[in-house]
């Protein structure tokens, strides 16, 4: 142990040495505040589904995140007293930072109460340094906001009234210069943002600070992302984490949140499994928290013409450990849109599952070995026909990383390659007359072309093998 | 404590675990950097005298080394940096134990940087990484094996303290 010890000290102090890490409170004062890049990036597994818009960050103030304006200076929660809370955006698009962007908050008489300009202070955002808005606390009433752009040697300037009642949230997107013909600024209240974005799994962190929700989740086997903070939509990746909690941020509380998977609360999925709107980041999920000793055993229909099918399909599930004992029954009409979720205990096992179509209707039996890690999942797929390899199911993923690594469930199924080395994985894609692409290896994925083809496979590489496979 | 004094004792710290968990310097600056930021932001609450501050920075810090979105936001140069990293090639020492790191599954590689080289107890390890004890074994005892293969030393023996 002392060897690997030493080994190990002696790695981290050559990779320290050079690396300077600022002290918050200090860097705060003296250094350039604004952060803001254009962010629209799709690499490797990634899908952006969301987009950094532009930040404006907060100026002047001591490190609090609100400026007082008018009413009393609590942070925190949303509008208290007379005062409501306003958050301003650059739009709702990327594009390089408005440094030439004032704007000015007005009182009904036209009198300025608040001034800000994104080159002052630093805000530091929550998940991602550089994003986050403009929050202020403003007292309730008629208000204006004047924005003026400098680019070049032209000045644009316009003024968005707003009515901010006591207590409302508001996010204000500013769209001067942005787009011809726009108006000032949008309106939006901070419940239309967030709308059915929270599922039921995340009604009980609605309130909380994110470090209050990170122990809450923490506590339950759950991990969080933050996917948009104070009127911004992050880019996220489309990767599907049953025990990821997406959390949106408004003013430094949690305003929504959201199990990866699950549906809103409001008419969508129970646990147990509701139909929810057929759009991809809807998906009913049948399970809550892990139980201890658990993994996930994700299960999925392959599909037809990009859709899994659903009418006219049956699956019968059963799990049996490695004693044979029967460990889990799937319940397939939970299910939702041919994805179901089901919490299985972590070890080696067998699925069994038979599933009947209109082009098999007295089933096809299936068992695939599995393997799922605590905490972890595992994805098959299952078939709905044997394919010339004989195959009729396929573990797509070993793991929760490999799946997001591969980042397309859904995709057409590639049997047989997860295991492989990645040699043998040549070898048999050129048997099939597939082409093979290595989307990441060890951990780490590249950029790669989102175009479609069906008769390539996309694998992702661990330790010299598949871990996770699927044509698209 | 003061932050000032927190900072000079976890700093170091943070940014050797974060590169050892990462076998990235720019991630694990990166990652320090926003634990620590964010243990300045919430300081009133982190470093009240019943909470841990190094074990909520660490936690803070493995949950950002993790997160897809740091490698992501490297990539598209979304957050500039408030330290420095010099431009010499990564001429680090000891290749065969980097690969052998790297190789490691990332929760493997993370029990061990904490368990043998952070010193956690097991029940602590679990704690910052957010998994059960039992996890943490099983990752200990597989990365065991993993490493005595890839370091060749097949009598590579490491003991799992108690927590």
């Amino acid at each position: 142990m002392n060897d690997l010890r030493e080994r190990l000290d002696r790695l981290a102090d050559a990779a320290a040495e050079g690396v300077d890490v600022a002290r918050p409170d200090q860097r705060q004062a003296g250094r350039p505040w604004w952060r803001t890049e254009p962010a629209l990036v799709a690499v490797g597994a990634l899908v952006v589904v969301g987009v950094v818009t532009a930040a404006i960050l907060v100026g002047g103030d001591d490190g609090d995140n609100d400026v007082a304006v008018g009413g009393d200076a609590g942070g925190g929660s949303a509008g208290q007293g007379n005062d409501a809370v306003v958050a301003v955006t650059y739009g709702d698009s990327s594009g390089v930072g408005p440094l030439g962007l004032q704007l000015r908050f007005l009182d009904a008489d036209g009198a300025v109460i608040a001034e800000r300009s994104p080159s002052e202070a630093e805000r530091g955002a929550d998940d991602i340094a550089g994003t986050g808005g403009i929050v202020l606390r403003v007292p309730a009433g008629e208000l204006g906001l004047e924005a003026t752009l400098q680019q070049g040697g032209d000045t644009e300037s316009c003024t968005q009234p707003f009515t901010a009642a006591p207590g409302d949230r508001l996010i204000l997107r500013v769209q001067l210069g942005l787009a011809a013909g726009a108006e000032c600024a949008q309106v939006q209240s901070v419940d239309d943002w967030v709308a059915d974005r929270t599922g039921p799994t995340g009604e009980s962190y609605i309130g909380l600070t994110r470090a209050e929700a990170d122990e809450q989740a923490r506590a339950a086997g759950l991990t969080t992302r933050v996917v948009g903070v104070d009127g911004m939509d992050l880019v996220v990746t489309m990767d599907l984490r049953t025990d990821r909690l997406n959390l949106m941020l408004f003013d430094g509380v949690v305003v929504a949140a959201q199990l990866d998977g699950e549906g809103p609360a409001a008419g969508g999925a129970e646990p147990g499994g509701v139909e929810c709107p057929p759009n991809p980041t809807c998906r009913t999920i049948v399970i809550g928290p892990l139980p201890a000793d658990h993994g996930t055993l994700t299960i999925e229909l392959e599909p037809v013409d990009g859709t899994p099918p659903v009418e006219g399909v049956t699956v019968a599930l059963e799990v049996y450990d490695s004693h044979g004992e029967l460990v889990a029954e799937p319940d397939w009409s939970k299910s939702a849109e041919g994805l179901l979720f089901a919490p299985v205990p972590a070890g080696r096992m067998r699925l069994v599952s038979v599933t009947s179509s209109p082009s098999v209707p007295d089933g096809l039996r299936c068992e695939t070995p599995i393997e799922v890690q605590e905490g972890d999942s595992v994805r098959v797929t299952l078939l709905l026909a044997e394919d010339e390899s004989g195959a009729c199911a396929s573990v797509a993923a070993v793991s929760s990383d490999a799946d997001g690594l591969l980042g397309m469930p859904g995709g057409l199924p590639a049997p047989g390659f997860v295991g492989l080395t990645e040699d043998e994985a040549v070898e048999v894609a050129a048997t099939r007359g597939w082409t093979i692409r290595v989307l990441a290896r060890d951990g780490e994925g590249g950029a790669r072309t989102d175009d479609y083809q069906p008769e390539r496979v996309n694998l992702v590489i661990e330790d010299g093998r598949v871990t996770a496979a699927a044509r698209s | 404590m003061e932050f000032a004094e927190f900072f000079e004792q976890t700093a170091p710290r943070l940014v050797r675990l974060c590169f050892l968990t990462t076998l990235d310097r720019e991630a694990a600056a990166d990652a320090a950097q926003e634990a620590l930021s964010r243990a300045w932001r919430d300081w009133p609450r982190v470093g009240a005298d019943s909470s841990d501050p190094a074990a909520w920075t660490t936690t803070v810090a493995l949950n950002l080394c993790r997160s897809r979105w740091r490698r992501l936001a490297r990539q598209a140069r979304l957050a500039p940096r408030a330290y420095s990293v010099d431009g010499r090639p990564d001429d680090l020492p000891d290749v065969d134990l980097q690969r052998a790191l790297r190789r490691l599954p990332e929760r493997q590689r993370e029990a061990v940087v904490l368990h043998y080289w952070a010193d956690l107890g097991v029940e602590a390890c679990a704690s910052a990484m957010g998994v059960t004890a039992g996890a943490v074994k099983q990752h200990l005892s597989r990365a065991r094996q993993r490493l005595a293969a890839e370091l060749g030393e097949p009598d590579l023996e490491l003991e799992v303290e108690s927590p």
